[in-house]
């Protein structure tokens, strides 16, 4: 019984030790990612106004968005975001 | 008013990092978020090459995106103080990461959790001194960004002791890193200032800010090595 005991607890650490010591994800721009919700979901901001289908992967009929390029969150948040009374975050005198 | 400005010659460092390891010891250094980084990097067609020693810290731009972002999330933890220096309130940060998202420089870090100079050797040095009775940017927290402040505690000290124009020359007015470089490739100073060192060298460098389509306005200026990224 104490056998058995003993071999319940350490089966329970050895699952939850994954869980335990795991570090926790970065904050990203990532899909799943709170940056993304806002922007793809609060937001609705279609797919295609920061992202690039990806040619090659066009080509094979799967559409795959290539990485946003910082110079597309800059040219949005500088110019477009200032003017449609959006979070416009360069150039900006402090308050 | 003052408006201090650092300059860096990136002609004159050789990359030792002493300004990285000054900063450290004065500003207790947490490992996820460095105040003072050096980028290194390698420019030229073989066989003349060179390398690059870009040492980088917060810009304190006259018009800061990470205060703009901050601002619109409702945090407002992010200040600009009549020196110009852009400055973290730790009480008021809720460690959304959105100054560091933003930043042109990658200079705001979140600090996971606070962590010793030394982990496992004990305190040191400055270490010892109560957290209570630290400046209040160095009552360091976890989950909350931090950057560098210009040693805005010497700063402080400067204006309380009534001597602004001493700041960027005497040791206990001047930032950490500034003092301590081997080769005087760091000066700062008030550039509000036509005769002040920092200002005439600026001009006789033609130094730059760095990333200026970003339109933030850095306060910190680099003379460039040949190649450099600017």
């Amino acid at each position: 019984m104490k056998r058995l005991f003993a071999s319940l607890i350490i089966g329970i650490a050895i699952v939850s030790m994954p869980a335990i010591s795991a570090p926790k994800a970065p904050k990203s721009l990532a899909q799943n990612g709170r940056f993304h919700q806002f922007h793809a979901e609060k937001f609705a901001i279609d797919c295609t106004t920061c992202h690039n289908p990806d040619q090659q992967q066009v080509l094979l009929q799967v559409y795959r968005p290539r990485i946003v390029d910082r110079q597309i969150c800059l040219d949005c948040h500088k110019y477009w975001a200032k003017s449609h009374d959006k979070p416009g975050w360069y150039g900006v005198e402090p308050n | 008013m003052a408006k201090f400005v650092r300059l860096i010659d990136l002609k004159r460092c050789m990359g030792c990092r002493s300004c990285g390891a000054a900063c450290a010891v004065e500003n207790y250094f947490t490992p996820d978020a460095p105040w003072n980084s050096m980028i290194e990097y390698e420019v030229g067609t073989y066989p003349t090459v060179k390398k690059i020693y870009n040492t980088l810290g917060c810009m304190h731009c006259e018009k800061p995106s990470c205060k703009a972002a901050c601002d619109s999330v409702g945090a407002k933890a992010i200040s600009k103080n009549q020196f110009g220096v852009v400055l973290i309130d730790y009480n008021k940060c809720i460690g959304c990461g959105y100054c560091a998202a933003v930043c042109p420089y990658g200079v705001p870090h979140l600090n996971r959790e606070v962590a010793a100079l030394y982990p496992g050797k004990g305190k040191n040095g400055a270490e010892n001194i109560d957290y209570a009775d630290r400046h209040p940017t160095h009552r360091k927290k976890a989950k909350t960004a931090e950057k560098c402040t210009f040693c805005t505690h010497k700063l402080e000290k400067a204006v309380a002791d009534g001597k602004v124009d001493r700041i960027g020359k005497d040791q206990e007015y001047t930032p950490a890193c500034d003092l301590i470089c081997p080769v005087q490739a760091r000066l700062f100073g008030d550039m509000d200032d036509p005769n002040s060192e920092v200002s005439k060298r600026i001009k006789a460098t033609n130094a730059v800010q760095l990333r200026k389509h970003f339109g933030n306005s850095p306060q910190v200026y680099y003379v460039l090595e040949e190649g450099a990224k600017s």
